[in-house]
């Protein structure tokens, strides 16, 4: 023994031969007094309080070296039996192990290895405090072993609470996914014991940092199985934690789903949106048939969708997701009485394209930024700076014509950049049929329709307003009537030619069905009913069909664009004739569509502006009157690929932002600039920049009563 | 207002041992604690952990009688000028500036305040008898015994005064107080 050490400073003992070091930490474990006096021990202190000083500075071999020490007195105290061991005994014995809960993080796990097996050996002896400091060592290091031996011992004693700190924060330090792992036998013991239950706080946070999808999948199952005060301590910590910007676990704090909601979170997650079309619509069939079928709360559990759709938005395989969702609710037989699936689609879409029109705000920015430039100098404007108004005011409509009016927005913009003053701004949710009324009204300054605009206005009155005269701006000539197939079969029509025009995606009925075919339109109609787009003049061309054919008009179901497309995607109405951008959108959405036929109803829209502002603006009115012109240039004929892609990125989305900020019960019909466009390819936009000029406008077909073609109060259609 | 300055590794030591938690859970408690971060969960969990096994020694702002924070009077967030104004372990140059961790705490929270004793001090600290003794109204507590002769202390590069004495008492072992504050010395990120 040496003996002669004699009081020094600890960095003198520790400098001996690593043998030498080893000993004397045995020995200081052992609290002999060679050891004690060696370091001048005081009596109010554990000696390891010291070596937990000098083990910060200490070099690798001379920890290594305290480690062999503490090895020999573990061993050696690990072969007494409990009888045999003094008061002494075990408080030396819960000094090394104090000791060693501070080392393990900073020991290799091969270095560890040697003292893991003792520290096993106390966690099962059912001494304490020992079982627990040996416990909260193994919790330290990530050896396997150790971890192992955690959770066989929990689950051998059925989990007592001296136990939980440390399998709880070794769970969330090896694997936080298991955190939660047989939470039925434990959570409430945690619950109750404030160092577990801080423990499992900050488990909470591990486990959301590893996986925010399967933490939110987690929890709602937790939750689902822990009600009361259990489930609300769980609650209380998740209300501690930032959720701002984890609106998943938000979901699951909103409250409890009747639907096992951690199922339905986990099939969202795994749904795999690259493989084929099949399987995906396959995949989130069973989800949304399950939702509908086994959840009594259709509500709750479809705001966890919505919240998925939202974080979607953001991500490369959103558009996709979003799209499959919308196909398989479209398709699906089955049908909650309360909730339809068109307003089940809407929510979740609503949720997806704010939060991706949010995301892309920048993007949009240099993106426009890109436009701008491009049709800066396009068209040389005559307007001084004063001859420029503060404010021209353009309606948002929920038609494909928005994306006309956004990229003549963009056009007036930048034509009229000398004036720092002007802008366009472009009013929200003024309905198509309303666009007279607004005019006269003083809402608007400038407006796009057709020129029967009067025929929607009960109170019209002539004169105050212009309209750019010479070639229309845009025509359309005909809509096309879309219908299931299975409604077409039921009511005995060939099934080879109806399965023919399904496959084809062509037309079933040739020709005007206004004319060739509208005995049998109208037999369909009063059959399944129809809905058209009310206050608009598609309204009057259906109902006159219906008419000539002694159907009553109440088959005929004019409503409000959204309302419209809402019914036949529920399935109130078996026949569906809409705008561009709605009919194509039903028929890209469900899987049994078939095109009827087509109804010629040719329209020529035009720019309107009341007279007032024209007269005021002289100069400006007649700049715009060029700038129109060059909408097809601007939409259609630059190549230039930047911008191109810029303009395939603006449009959908701000037409997607006019149709959702304008009205929350609409639905959003363009997923990509692909639908837009295959919408606008329908009609034919004016390709001539010929100056045309302003010119004092009159109804030619006088006035249509309301009484005849809907409700006013209904009134939100479009033409196109 | 009470202070209690403790070696960081000796401290951390000395906690999990008495309560059974991770050095990394401790750390990262006092970290929060420092930067005052703590959750309420997390402020219940340190407040059910004892802040030492045996008696506690503290120190405090005499002039103001314990209204200022008891470890204003240092010039900078060295661990060094800390030991040696509280008179702790510096002979040993391998470990005297290793961190300190400093906590500040109301005197109602730990209970009684005790006088040190020669006992408490024991045979390792820098105990020196005053004399002449102190007047009654000052005789209820101690006083630390800088490190004057320091070397470092004299130092021509330093030009600092010897820290004060600084006065000392003990308290009973308590569980961290829930209006417990923390620093720590040098500055760190965490503890």
């Amino acid at each position: 023994m040496p003996e002669d050490l004699g009081p020094g400073t600890l960095s003198h003992l520790l400098a001996l031969q690593p043998v030498e070091i080893a000993q004397f930490i045995s020995a200081l474990a052992s609290e002999e007094p060679w050891a004690l006096g060696a370091i001048d021990a005081r009596i109010d202190e554990s000696p390891f309080d010291r070596i937990a000083t000098y083990w910060v500075v200490a070099p690798h071999t001379v920890r290594m070296a305290i480690v062999r020490g503490l090895e020999q007195f573990l061993s050696a105290i690990g072969a007494h039996n409990r009888a045999t061991l003094s008061g002494d005994d075990l408080d030396q014995l819960r000094q090394v192990l104090g000791f060693c809960i501070g080392i393990m993080p900073d020991l290799a796990l091969e270095a560890a290895e040697p003292i893991v097996p003792y520290l096993v050996q106390w966690l099962n002896r059912g001494v304490q405090p020992h079982g627990k400091l040996a416990a909260t060592a193994l919790a330290s290091t990530s050896s396997l072993e150790a971890t192992a031996a955690l959770e066989a011992t929990a689950q051998r004693s059925a989990y007592p609470s001296w136990i939980l700190p440390a399998l709880i924060e070794r769970r969330a330090n090896a694997d936080p996914l298991a955190l939660f792992e047989f939470h039925e036998k434990w959570l409430p013991a945690a619950t109750h014991d404030p160092r577990a239950f801080g423990t499992l706080g900050q488990g909470i946070e591990r486990l959301i940092a590893t996986s925010v999808g399967d933490a939110a999948a987690i929890l709602s199952g937790v939750l689902d199985k822990h009600e009361g005060p259990v489930g609300n301590a769980v609650r209380t910590l998740l209300r501690e934690l930032d959720l701002r910007m984890l609106p998943r676990i938000r979901a699951v704090l909103d409250g409890p789903v009747k639907l096992p909601a951690w199922q339905l979170l986990r099939d969202l997650d795994n749904i795999r949106l690259d493989a084929d079309d099949d399987e995906v619509n396959r995949e989130w069939h069973q989800v949304y048939d399950r939702i509908v079928r086994a959840s009594g709360d259709v509500d709750s559990a479809w705001r966890y969708v919505c919240v998925r759709s939202a974080e979607m938005a953001t991500e490369e395989i959103g558009q996709r997701f979003l799209h499959t969702l919308r196909s398989s609710i479209l398709s699906s037989p089955i049908q909650h009485p309360n909730f339809r699936p068109a307003e089940l689609l809407r929510r979740a879409q609503r949720e997806f394209y704010l939060a991706k029109i949010d995301a892309q705000q920048g993007g949009n920015a240099a993106d426009e930024k890109v436009l701008f430039q491009r049709l800066n100098g396009r068209v040389k404007v005559k307007s001084t700076p004063s001859d420029v108004p503060r404010e021209l005011r353009i309606p948002t409509v929920y038609y494909a014509e928005e994306a006309y009016l956004e990229v003549l927005s963009l056009l007036i913009r930048a034509s009229f950049s000398h004036a720092s003053h002007f802008r366009v701004y472009r009013a929200p949710h003024i309905p198509w049929h309303r666009l007279l009324f607004s005019l006269q009204e003083g809402h608007v300054d400038l407006g796009l329709n057709n020129d029967d605009i009067f025929k929607h206005e009960s109170s019209t009155r002539g004169g105050g307003i212009v309209r750019l005269a010479g070639e229309p701006l845009y025509s359309i000539d005909a809509f096309t009537v879309l219908t299931r197939r299975r409604f077409l079969l039921e009511n005995g029509l060939d099934s080879l030619s109806v399965n023919r025009a399904w496959a084809n995606q062509a037309n079933l009925l040739a020709g005007d069905l206004s004319t060739a075919h509208d005995a049998l339109f109208a037999r369909l109609i009063e059959a399944g009913r129809i809905s058209v787009p009310g206050g608009t003049f598609l309204e009057p061309a259906i109902k006159a069909i219906a008419e000539r054919h002694g159907i009553a008009s109440t088959f005929v179901s004019g409503e409000d664009s959204d309302k419209g497309l809402a019914d036949f995607l529920n399935g109130d109405v078996s026949l569906y004739f809409g705008g561009r951008l709605q009919t194509n959108f039903v028929f890209a959405s469900c899987r049994d569509i078939v095109r009827l036929g087509e109804l010629q109803v040719p329209i020529h829209g035009r720019l309107f502006a009341t007279a007032n502002f024209a007269d005021a603006h002289g100069q400006f009115m007649s700049d715009l009157a060029a700038i129109a012109g060059e909408l097809n240039y601007a939409l259609n004929e630059v190549s230039d690929r930047s911008y191109r892609s810029a303009l395939e990125r603006v449009l959908p989305l701000r037409l997607n932002e006019a149709v959702l900020k304008g009205s929350e019960e609409a639905i959003a019909t363009v997923e990509s600039y692909r639908d837009l466009h295959a919408a606008l390819a329908q009609g034919t936009l004016a390709r001539s920049a010929k100056a045309r000029q302003w010119q004092a406008w009159e109804p030619t077909d006088g006035v249509v009563p309301l009484s005849q073609i809907g409700s006013a109060s209904r009134m939100d259609g479009g033409a196109a | 207002m009470l202070g209690r300055a403790v070696d960081r590794a000796r401290f951390l030591n000395a906690v999990s041992t008495a309560n059974g938690v991770t050095r990394y859970k401790l750390r990262r408690l006092l970290g929060k604690l420092k930067n005052g971060d703590l959750k309420p969960s997390e402020k219940i969990e340190l407040s059910s952990y004892m802040m030492s096994e045996y008696g506690a020694w503290v120190t405090w702002d005499l002039e103001s009688d314990g209204i200022n924070p008891p470890f204003s009077f240092l010039s900078t967030d060295s661990p060094l000028q800390l030991r040696e104004a509280l008179g702790l372990d510096i002979n040993d140059a391998a470990i005297h500036n290793l961190p300190m961790v400093a906590f500040a705490y109301e005197s109602e929270t730990v209970g009684t305040i005790h006088k040190p004793t020669t006992a408490d001090a024991a045979s390792g600290l820098r105990f020196r008898v005053r004399s002449p003794p102190p007047p009654a109204e000052r005789d209820w507590y101690g006083l630390t015994v800088p490190w004057e002769e320091n070397p470092r202390a004299t130092s021509s590069s330093d030009e600092r005064l010897f820290p004060p004495k600084r006065p000392e008492a003990l308290h009973s072992p308590a569980r961290f107080p829930v209006d417990v504050s923390c620093r720590f010395y040098p500055d760190l990120a965490d503890a």
